[in-house]
């Protein structure tokens, strides 16, 4: 969909993606004209800061909206303003949505959005937590929200699609600018899987810092609650969360060890009066899903040998020389059954050689 | 007068005969040598002069020319001094000529007369057997020289010794009990047992593989875990030499003058480690007429790079033609030459700059940058003749000082021995001996069971491998199969393979790339 084709009222907004957001009850009550926008007082009537709104105007002043069609033609993407209808209903709600969207892909507005986020610099313990949770999310027939990040953001997007469900990525920058770069093929594939990449930002974006704590406010925005995995007192998910207390969403948060600095967040959350999350089955009770009918571990064949080093194995990264003295098995043997695990998605080979069990069975506790 | 006498010159690892020709004449007196000589010849003339005169015999005060034939091939080191001296006693009427022929004479002269030992004499001898001559030699190259089966070798002590011998009224010095000479003289010590290395059971068995199918090995850990310790274990797992090998490394030894006692044969395979600001020419070999270097110096056994990515990039890009052929070439103004180099590669690494990512106890400090820019130092060309990379994590305490020890290297050398003779058996018509070298053509001839042909295809979709690890999975996964006395390549061998390709995945941090779309 090209902007032409769009009501020319609304195209001038999308000119003012970016700069600053918008009370829209406020802007939904007020009458106006597409020339009002070009005025810096307008906005200040809106209860826009004077900076910002002096900047919008003069966005506005200098909109064009060939060069709009162009630049979206050359990303594939389309633009959605705040005044339209396709626009997520809950985001048009918070303090200060964005004007316009630029989105490729499909937004899912039938559906709940549940917001995934988490720390760049992920745990094992972070990773199993993706692991054991996003499924339930995803066979709920909820959509995952994240960031599109490194560490728990990518962790829940490749989660989402494994077990087959649709996953929108936020971004903080232009939508032809993947970042980081290695994720651009993760990009794709959200894509081809009926997913879809947003952002608020115009092509061409490149990274810049104050943009990310910005686009978080989106995550929460269209999502109806934000699960926070992991993150340390510093962490980029607690900003999310606030936005998302802020909105009125429900926040759940992973609790975690008090020693591990990645789980610092989390645990501050709870702490906050954040509901704790302590496995699939209360994620399900908390989102008001049925409960599971598939049962995914029981649908495994695993065999003697597998089974047996499982149960050495627990819930803990384990190296190569802990599972062998523990088991019968002799070490050629033992690596291949690890392997064999690990083609199945059973375990997960960490960095430094360790294994982990990708679903510890929590429930059952 | 004119007479000839015959010498030996080195040129890489083979030497050639030289033909020292002196002819005393009229003429201003003086004493040239021509036939490319490089300055260690050229110094021969006053060393001949001396020892000439000190063991009571006279430089004839007439022109003296030495040409060494053939004049178009350069000539270097001191081993001409005894033919030189030789060949001017003869031209002067002071030794019957006769007497010089059908011997090739090597030899450093002192200024006393006695007789230095020289490097390159192995070569040398291999030479003189070849064209059918005696072997004229000082004591202290004895040993090496009779190292060639079928070699009459003389051996002299001081130039008078010699001159009573060609004169008929002494006797050649009796060399009973030296021909039996051949101690050990590896680099490392003989006394290394894996059985005292506690825990890493996955290093151990990954060396094992390594040992057996000749493979190049990266290990990756942090600093402490072991790594430098289990790669100096190496060799005591290795498959003893055989004679044509240690004949061969003993050549390059003997030419680039390491020999610790002249007169031995290397037979424990050499483990060579050089420093990681060892330069291009250390490395590959150079100088003005090339030395062998590293790789030449670890042929037929372990080179071992530690801390791989702090060597130079240019220096160890330049492993790749090694690594691919067995030799390498070094060109130079002077000469070009080829000098031989199958090495097993062992280098180690830490897994990042700081050295902790993925370590139980301490946390990684390092962006995700630096990780990257860090294994960046490795090409991907040179990564890719590394058929096993293996973690070496830390060990835990309780592991340290367990009770449990290891296999003692005895016994897995003897699986190694094995598995080696299974390879060669199945190899020989390929002309090729460890699994390591097999090329794309042979790895399409292997025996494969259809369980392990899918567990290799749904390895392949789900760890997203590259096609080149493809065909180091398959070469280790046929050495397992040897080790384990299987004629067929298996799921499980296939499986265990897979455990020892950690740098083509991507790991959690920093980022993680894998296929989203599996089964």
């Amino acid at each position: 969909m090209t902007v032409t084709r769009l009501d020319p009222h609304n195209a001038c907004l999308s000119s003012l993606s970016g700069i600053a957001g918008v009370r829209y009850e406020q802007l939904a009550a007020a009458s106006w004209s597409s020339a009002d926008l070009t005025h810096a007082d307008f906005y200040i009537g809106l209860g826009v800061a004077p900076l910002y709104a002096s900047r919008a105007a003069q966005a506005v002043r200098s909109f064009d909206p060939d060069a709009l069609d162009k630049e979206l033609d050359r990303c594939n993407a389309r633009i959605i303003t705040v005044a339209e209808d396709d626009y997520p209903a809950t985001l048009r709600h918070i303090f200060d949505p964005p004007w316009a969207l630029y989105v490729k892909g499909h937004l899912h507005n039938d559906r709940m959005r549940v917001a995934v986020v988490g720390s760049r610099k992920a745990t094992p313990y972070g990773r199993q937590a993706v692991e054991s949770l996003v499924p339930a999310l995803t066979e709920g027939q909820a959509v995952v929200v994240s960031g599109l990040a490194r560490g728990i953001d990518t962790l829940s997007h490749v989660v989402t699609l494994r077990s087959g469900g649709i996953t929108l990525a936020v971004l903080g920058t232009g939508l032809d600018v993947v970042y980081p770069t290695e994720n651009s093929r993760l990009a794709e594939n959200i894509l081809e899987n009926n997913g879809a990449i947003i952002s608020e930002y115009s092509a061409g974006t490149p990274p810049l810092p104050h943009n990310f704590p910005a686009r978080n406010r989106i995550i929460s925005g269209i999502s109806r609650a934000v699960l926070v995995v992991e993150g340390d007192r510093n962490s980029g998910s607690l900003i999310t969360a606030e936005h998302a207390m802020e909105q009125g969403r429900d926040v759940y948060a992973v609790p975690g060890s008090i020693f591990s600095p990645q789980s610092y967040g989390p645990n501050w959350l709870i702490s906050q009066g954040a509901t704790p999350v302590t496995g699939p089955e209360s994620l399900r009770q908390a989102l008001g899903m049925a409960a599971s009918r598939c049962k995914t571990e029981e649908q495994l064949q695993l065999s003697f040998e597998q089974d047996s080093l499982l149960g050495i194995m627990g819930h803990e990264p384990r190296d190569v020389d802990f599972l062998v003295q523990r088991s019968s098995l002799k070490i050629g043997e033992l690596l291949a059954v690890l392997s064999e695990l690990e083609l199945g998605q059973v375990v997960s080979r960490l960095p430094g050689g360790r294994y982990m069990v990708n679903r510890p069975r929590s429930d059952r506790l | 007068m004119l007479a000839k006498v015959w010498a030996c010159t080195v040129f890489g690892i083979d030497a050639y005969p030289v033909e020292v020709e002196v002819d005393v004449g009229k003429g201003l007196p003086s004493f040239d040598i021509v036939g490319l000589p490089d300055a260690s010849v050229k110094e021969a003339r006053e060393r001949v002069r001396a020892a000439v005169r000190n063991c009571g015999l006279e430089i004839p005060t007439r022109r003296i020319t030495v040409n060494l034939a053939p004049a178009d091939l350069r000539k270097e080191g001191t081993g001409f001094d005894l033919a030189i001296a030789m060949a001017l006693l003869a031209a002067s009427g002071q030794v019957p000529p006769e007497s010089l022929s059908g011997k090739v004479l090597a030899g450093e002269l002192s200024l006393d007369g006695s007789l230095r030992p020289v490097s390159g004499v192995l070569s040398m001898a291999i030479a003189c057997k070849g064209i059918g001559f005696d072997f004229v030699v000082p004591h202290a190259n004895m040993g090496e020289a009779s190292l060639v089966d079928g070699l009459q070798v003389l051996p002299v002590g001081h130039l008078t010794e010699l001159l009573s011998v060609l004169r008929g009224e002494g006797e050649w010095g009796s060399h009973q009990g030296l021909r039996a000479v051949s101690s050990s003289q590896g680099s490392f010590d003989a006394g290394l047992d894996f059985a005292d290395i506690a825990g890493q059971d996955q290093a151990k068995r990954a060396l094992e593989i390594a040992a057996a199918g000749s493979h190049n090995v990266l290990m990756v850990g942090p600093p402490g875990s072991g790594k430098t310790l289990l790669a100096r274990h190496l060799p005591s797992i290795m498959p003893p030499m055989h004679r044509e090998e240690a004949l061969e490394v003993t050549k390059i030894y003997s030419v680039a003058g390491l020999l610790k006692d002249k007169g031995s044969l290397v037979e424990a395979r050499p483990f060579r480690s050089p420093h990681h600001s060892i330069s291009y020419g250390g490395l590959i070999g150079g100088g003005k007429v090339p030395q062998p270097g590293e790789v030449s110096l670890a042929h037929h056994g372990v080179l071992f790079l530690d801390e791989f990515p702090e060597f130079s990039r240019r220096v160890i890009e330049q492993l790749r033609q090694p690594l691919e052929d067995g030799t390498v070439t070094i060109a130079r103004v002077n000469a070009t030459l080829t000098y031989p180099s199958q090495i097993m590669l062992l280098a180690a690494m830490n897994p990042c700059p700081c050295g902790y990512l993925g370590d139980a106890l301490r946390p990684c400090t390092c962006t995700a940058g630096e990780v990257a820019r860090y294994n960046a130092r490795i090409s991907g060309p040179l990564l890719d003749r590394i058929d096993i990379q293996l973690p070496v994590p830390r060990l835990e305490y309780d592991e340290l000082t367990g009770e449990r020890r290891g296999e003692p290297s005895r016994v897995i050398r003897d699986r190694v021995l094995e598995a080696r003779r299974r390879q060669e058996q199945r190899l020989r018509h390929h002309g090729i001996f460890a699994n390591a070298r097999m090329q794309h053509r042979h790895l399409r001839q292997l025996t494969i069971s259809q369980t392990a042909e899918r567990m290799l295809s749904r390895a392949f979709r789900q760890l997203a491998l590259s096609a080149r690890a493809h065909d180091r999975i398959l070469k280790v996964s046929r050495t397992i199969a040897d080790l384990a006395g299987s004629e067929i390549v298996d799921a499980a061998h296939v499986a265990e393979a897979l455990t020892y390709r950690t740098m083509d995945r991507q790991s959690i941090t920093p980022s993680l790339n894998q296929q989203v779309r599996g089964e």
